[in-house]
């Protein structure tokens, strides 16, 4: 027993102190990590196909009739999964490396940006669906 | 060697007419459909002829298309790797059903859970208790039923409490939980104690319901559901959601290419080892010695930021899909890994050749919460609580799934019976999933890692896949519906029939060593619970303080 | 004015407040090296006095149904005999002429209270898990009183008397008891009661955090759950200065190199009780009890009957 303890103690000891100065100091994630939600307006077409695969349903797309497309980011709900990035076409969405989300005020988590829906010319539809796992139950506007 | 077409001829010899229908819908998978008349004549049959074992009871509401609820009784055949499910389908109106409890101890709490979930009511059944819904649910009321919105909160009927047995008489009650320093979820065993020594327990849990199969099943595609089914569990979401992938690619005959199986494997195996370490851990911390605690947590680390780096998340790692995974385990992180793993493995034979000679830790756990092998076989309990009481069981190799059948690895197995034995059990384990990452690394070929799905999966499919979770097997039940997404989800975690055995095991036992013996099955109460709807505060009476704290 | 002086020696220095203060310090020393051990950052210098400081204006819940009186009065037993032996051992150390014939036999007895405080305060809460503490630490007394004074007992047997002024002398003139077959048997024994006195692993068992949530402290919050913790930094000080004095040579503040020796003694004592309390898990009560009525009774046993052959 004595030298199961004393080799317990060499274990201990030869490993000295592992603890992390976080928060003190900054911790930054390897890259690949998935953190908060970004998404760039530039870019959006409005296909709301990451509406369509997002898992908690973190991503509200609300129609007005004047043409125009108001899609709600809730980061409250999103759980970084990264589908919208996988299957957005423009590469609007993209999840960042921040993961410090806490805030004061929870409207601080809603990202809401609002597209106008342009048709295309020749097959007046908005967007080309994808994968057909992925069916569009949104379904596409102006359909 | 028993095959799937003999099981069909021997059934269909002696009961004829009565086997409505019997194929192999999937290789080695048979469904076999009968009258519900002669359920239990089937079961004990099986039970004489074959021995198979339980895995779990799925109900199922399929009034819409048949106006009947169909009960599938899952078993699996170990060694002939074999599944069989038998089905039984009752009228709407009247549906009753013999019970199989009394033929198969453990199928106790799957039956209650259809009985309350779908509505299955159970002729027979020795326990005729609630198990699953809350205690101020609605009677008639039932959740897992097509017609029952996801969304509907009923009005609380705070009548309906579950009854507990009542004190038998010269002993006192402890109440362990359902808040409680080293449960890490709501769990509530009511002990009966003469003086430190135990003399019968009761149980309630499933107070943490998530509602997370009956929202697959009303509103989730099938891409969806593989996230929803890494969050039922903390430390083995990786497993759930690689088991409800398998379990839908062989419904609808998806391939997996072999570099998304591999990548799978890998994945699992990293999870494998760091809940191993994880339950050394609490396992220390339930016997008081910290240290331990620390040094397994200290040498688990570089597992979760391996992983990190790996799925860009230390523990919901997301990366599976139908027909693949979606994140590529590229050649530039395969040394880093190698690396990482064989500190660990060389730090963690360190610790198991420095605990395996200290007699204060034999004095508390040998010889204590001792599984033998037929209450183990009675209550159909699983992984690797009863390979430390001498039974070989292990999904990995009795029903493959992934890359398993491409490595050599062993299974571990000891004969103590007692938490001692688990424990070394799950130490030696961690050893062999080592070899396996690396057997993995080298072997994984190049290739793409999604398979082409060209069309929607056709509804009516099922299937069954059991996957090996550190804690034991899990087993999913899939059954495809129309409008692309699933019918039927049905989640048997390990813990499940795990839990069953705690009043075998504490009977005769200290209170001093009731944590340490439940602690010893690892239990993953977040696994277990994840039926009804999503209200849940129960009026679970604790013995003395509640009205005081319900009035503050 | 002579009232305040032993007012003042009881309560300031170096009675309570004395003790209580160098008692939390060296607590937190304790979690210190327990945390080097274990790897991690350990807390702040502050952490212990932090402790005791939030715990007073934390509001005090009395369970309904329980005894008022006992629940309130219990840690107040506790902290009274602790510090009463506390300012005791000090003094007779400082001043000898302030010994009175049987003041060993009042310490003995006085730190038999902070357990009776924690069985009284733990059969007063009205829970069972605390009821069951308080059994187990019924159980723990009867086990590890007995070896504790039969080696107590080897100190009066060497030097004839029961009073600390002639044991500290003799050991002046004689070298320390600690440099003799009985003295290091009973020196061993003494440290093993004294960690099941203190509550600390092995030992823990009334206590047990993960078995019995709390045990007896279950109940106990706010000013009073304070008074508890200071009562056991209180004896963290003054228990391994009664060893000491018993068997190390007495403690010796006229000088800086009295204070410095004094200093590294306890340390030593401290570190081995560190040492053996982050390297081993909780004992079942059942094998704490035979472990004290069995071994280390038996090493009483030997060391009396060493003294007794005056080897």
């Amino acid at each position: 027993m004595f030298i199961s303890k004393l080799k317990q103690a060499l274990i201990c000891l030869k490993a000295g102190r592992v603890t992390l100065p976080y928060p003190y100091k900054p911790s930054p994630p390897p890259e690949g990590f998935r953190g908060k939600l970004k998404v760039d307006i530039d870019k959006c077409v409005g296909c709301a196909g990451c509406a369509n695969v997002c898992p908690p349903g973190a991503i509200e797309v609300i129609d007005f009739d004047t043409g125009w497309r108001r899609m709600q980011f809730h980061l409250t709900r999103c759980i970084s999964c990264g589908r919208c990035e996988e299957v957005c076409p423009e590469k609007a969405v993209t999840l960042t490396d921040q993961f410090e989300l806490s805030t004061n005020t929870k409207e601080d988590l809603t990202v809401a940006i609002e597209v106008y829906m342009d048709t295309c010319q020749r097959c007046a539809r908005c967007f080309k669906p994808q994968h057909p796992l992925d069916k569009m139950m949104v379904t596409g506007f102006r359909k | 060697m028993l095959t799937s077409r003999e099981i069909i001829e021997t059934l269909k010899t002696k009961f004829d007419k009565q086997i409505l229908k019997a194929e192999e819908k999937v290789s080695n998978q048979v469904f076999v459909a009968i009258v519900p008349d002669v359920l239990i004549p089937v079961i004990c049959f099986l039970n004489q002829s074959f021995s198979p074992r339980f895995l779990i009871n799925a109900g199922t509401d399929v009034v819409q298309q048949d106006g009947k609820y169909k009960a599938s009784y899952i078993f699996s055949f170990d060694s002939e790797k074999i599944f069989l499910c038998i089905q039984v389908a009752v009228d709407s109106t009247d549906p009753n059903i013999d019970s199989i409890t009394p033929i198969i101890a453990g199928a106790n709490w799957s039956e209650r859970e259809t009985r309350d979930l779908v509505g299955i009511n159970l002729r027979n059944h020795p326990d005729q208790r609630r198990l699953v819904l809350a205690d101020d649910w609605p009677q008639g009321l039932h959740p897992l039923r097509k017609d029952f919105p996801y969304d509907y909160k009923p009005p609380p009927e705070p009548q309906n409490k579950v009854l507990l047995k009542k004190r038998p008489e010269g002993t006192k009650v402890i109440p362990i939980g359902p808040f409680y320093p080293v449960l890490e979820e709501p769990a509530y065993f009511k002990l009966f104690v003469d003086g430190e020594t135990i003399v019968d327990c009761d149980y309630r849990g499933f107070y943490s319901h998530r509602g997370i199969e009956k929202i697959a099943e009303s509103k989730l595609t099938y891409n969806q559901v593989c996230f929803i089914a890494e969050r039922i569990c903390g430390i083995c979401g990786f497993i759930h959601s690689t088991c409800y992938c398998e379990a839908v690619e062989r419904a609808a005959g998806i391939e997996a290419p072999l570099r998304a199986r591999y990548i799978r494997t890998i994945m699992l195996e990293l999870e494998r080892v760091h809940s191993h370490l994880l339950w050394l851990g609490i396992a220390a911390h339930i016997i008081g010695f910290d240290t331990l605690l620390m040094q397994s947590w200290r040498i688990r680390e570089p597992v979760m930021w391996l992983c990190e780096k790996i799925s860009g998340n230390r523990k919901t790692y997301g990366m599976n899909l139908i027909g693949g995974v979606r994140r590529d385990i590229p050649a530039e992180i395969h040394d880093e890994i190698v690396r990482v793993i064989e500190k660990i493995e060389r730090e963690t034979v360190e610790v198991i050749d420095a605990v395996v000679g200290d007699t204060s830790l034999h004095a508390r756990l040998k010889n204590v919460g001792i599984l033998t092998e037929e209450v183990a076989r009675s209550i159909c309990t699983v992984g690797p609580t009863v390979r430390g009481s001498g039974i070989s069981i292990d999904s990995r190799i009795d029903h493959p799934y992934a890359a398993y059948e491409l490595v050599d690895f062993e299974v571990a197995v000891e004969t103590g019976c007692d938490i001692w034995a688990r424990a070394l059990v799950r130490l030696k384990e961690t050893i062999e999933s080592i070899k396996i990452v690396k057997q993995c690394l080298l072997k994984m070929p190049d290739g793409s890692i999604m398979g082409e799905v060209m069309e929607e999966i056709p509804p009516g499919r099922e299937a069954i896949c059991c996957v090996e979770a550190p804690r034991g097997e899990a087993v999913h039940y899939v059954q495809t519906g129309p409008d692309n997404r699933p019918y039927r989800w049905k989640v048997r975690a390990p813990t499940y029939p795990n839990l069953q055995c705690v009043p075998y095991i504490i009977k005769g036992e200290r209170i001093a060593d009731v944590p340490i013996i439940i602690g010893s099955l690892d239990p993953c109460y977040s696994c277990t619970e994840r039926m009804a709807v999503v209200d849940v505060k129960t009026g679970e009476e604790k013995i003395y303080t509640k009205e005081e704290v319900m009035k503050r | 004015m002579d009232i305040l002086k032993p007012v003042f020696y009881l309560l300031i220095f170096p009675g309570l407040l004395f003790t209580g203060v160098m008692g939390l310090f060296f607590s937190w020393v304790d979690r210190k090296v327990t945390a080097l051990i274990q790897s991690r950052m350990g807390p702040p210098w502050y952490q212990c006095y932090a402790d005791i400081g939030k715990l007073l204006y934390k509001r005090v819940i009395i369970p309904a149904g329980s005894n008022r009186l006992s629940f309130v009065t219990a840690p107040l037993i506790g902290l009274a005999g602790i510090s009463l032996a506390g300012g005791i051992i000090w003094m007779v150390n400082i001043n000898k002429s302030v010994s009175f014939i049987g003041d060993l036999i009042v310490v003995m007895y006085l730190l038999v209270l902070p357990s009776l405080a924690l069985i009284i305060g733990g059969a007063a809460s009205r829970n069972p898990f605390s009821s069951v503490g308080a059994s187990r630490e019924m159980t723990m007394v009867f086990a590890y009183e007995l070896p504790f004074i039969l080696v107590i007992f080897t100190a009066v047997i060497k030097t004839r008397s029961i009073v600390f002024e002639d044991i500290i002398t003799y050991q002046l003139q004689n070298g320390a008891m600690l440099w003799s077959a009985s003295g290091i048997v009973a020196a061993a024994v003494f440290l093993i009661c004294m960690l099941a006195k203190l509550c600390y692993l092995p030992f823990d068992i009334p206590e047990a955090e993960s078995e019995i949530i709390g045990g007896t402290l279950a109940e106990y919050s706010g000013a009073l759950l304070a008074i508890f913790k200071l009562t056991n930094a209180m004896m963290l000080l003054a228990l391994p200065l009664f060893l000491i004095t018993l068997f190390l040579g007495g403690i010796d503040v006229s000088s800086i190199k009295g204070i410095l020796f004094l200093t590294l003694k306890y340390l030593v004592i401290l570190t081995l009780v560190i040492l053996v309390k982050s390297t081993h898990p909780r004992l079942r009560i059942d094998q704490a009890l035979k472990f004290f009525l069995g071994p280390v009774l038996g090493l009483a046993i030997i060391s009396v009957i060493l003294t007794v052959l005056g080897v």
